[in-house]
């Protein structure tokens, strides 16, 4: 999907109001610094195309955030702000109650997650 | 931002302002040992050597970087050859603003607005202190540009004002520092003052003994 035409107001609104409070909630205590790189995007839809892909796509030793608060929060927004996006699709329901019952976060996780912060302050900092 | 203790180095990057960057290792595992810092600014460069080292009793204890832009950093911290610590970075995540320039106020009825240039970029919160020689503390007013109003100011007292600049974390994360402050600015009347001590605790009348 090429994010180009995203209204990127809206995306950053829903990043600030909603979004950003999720990704804190997962990766509380975790700071940039304790990992060695992160990942960097160059203009809008860059960053959401990797915010996209580190969010619904899993990495080794970290299955797939894609059940998490803020996957689902992210997918909403791409989805009201991008115009025909579908993104990957995730049973609300079943996930909010999959997402209480999960208590450890693998440090790979938490890794990813990290960087995904990253990804949405620089799509914020530009938008 | 600093590394967690207990790693080789202990590591902390200061972005001034997104003009340069200051990064310096605490290496008290290491004394005595002079190592070399190389970086680069994106990925397809080659690695350079550091341009404008910080001493500390004569040993390397930092290195300075001219920096333009918002962008990532890519460097290695050498023992000689051999790598101690390796590490790409997003500079704003360690963002220190400029303290904001001089400092214009808007007097209307009990109420001044302030206003100061921006720096440039974006989502930043300004915050204004004020208070009088007779307060304690410090009253702070913040706003997301530097057009800050505030109200209930009674014009005959004398006010210090200052202000500074912090990084909203939602769009740089929680690793910033604050800017400093600016220099206190004396405001009376809806002017200008070189001081709030004199007229405040001295003021004109004649004793009649």
């Amino acid at each position: 999907y090429n994010f180009t035409d995203c209204d990127f107001k809206k995306i950053k609104e829903s990043y600030r109001n909603i979004i950003y409070q999720e990704l804190n909630n997962y990766t509380k205590g975790t700071k940039a610094i304790d990992f060695d790189h992160f990942v960097y995007c160059e203009d809008q839809p860059d960053c959401l195309s990797k915010i996209q892909s580190l969010t619904f796509e899993g990495r080794p030793g970290c299955a797939a955030p894609a059940r998490e608060a803020f996957a689902v929060r992210t997918h909403a927004a791409l989805a009201a702000a991008c115009p025909g996006y579908r993104g990957p699709q995730i049973n609300n329901t079943q996930t909010m109650r999959k997402i209480r019952k999960r208590q450890i976060k693998r440090k790979e996780c938490l890794e990813q997650v990290t960087y995904l912060k990253e990804l949405w302050q620089r799509l914020s900092r530009i938008s | 931002g600093k590394t967690k203790p207990g790693s080789a180095l202990q590591l902390q990057v200061i972005n001034f302002n997104f003009e340069t960057v200051q990064v310096t290792w605490n290496s008290s595992a290491y004394a005595g040992i002079n190592f070399t810092f190389i970086y680069k600014f994106h990925t397809k460069e080659e690695y350079r050597p550091c341009p404008d080292y910080i001493l500390q009793y004569g040993y390397r204890a930092g290195c300075l970087l001219e920096v333009q832009r918002d962008g990532p950093l890519y460097f290695s911290i050498r023992n000689g050859t051999e790598p101690l610590l390796t590490k790409d970075l997003a500079i704003s995540t360690y963002l220190k603003p400029r303290s904001p320039g001089a400092l214009n106020f808007q007097w209307r009825e009990e109420a001044v607005t302030v206003t100061c240039s921006s720096l440039g970029y974006n989502d930043l919160q300004y915050e204004i202190q004020h208070k009088t020689v007779f307060d304690a503390e410090w009253q702070s007013t913040e706003a997301e540009t530097c057009n800050v109003t505030i109200d209930g100011l009674d014009t005959e007292k004398c006010y210090f004002f200052r202000a500074r600049v912090k990084a909203l974390e939602f769009a740089y994360g929680s690793e910033t520092y604050p800017s400093d402050w600016s220099e206190v600015t004396y405001q009376q009347r809806g002017e200008l003052r070189d001081s709030c001590w004199e007229n405040s605790l001295f003021p004109k009348f004649i004793l009649i003994a």
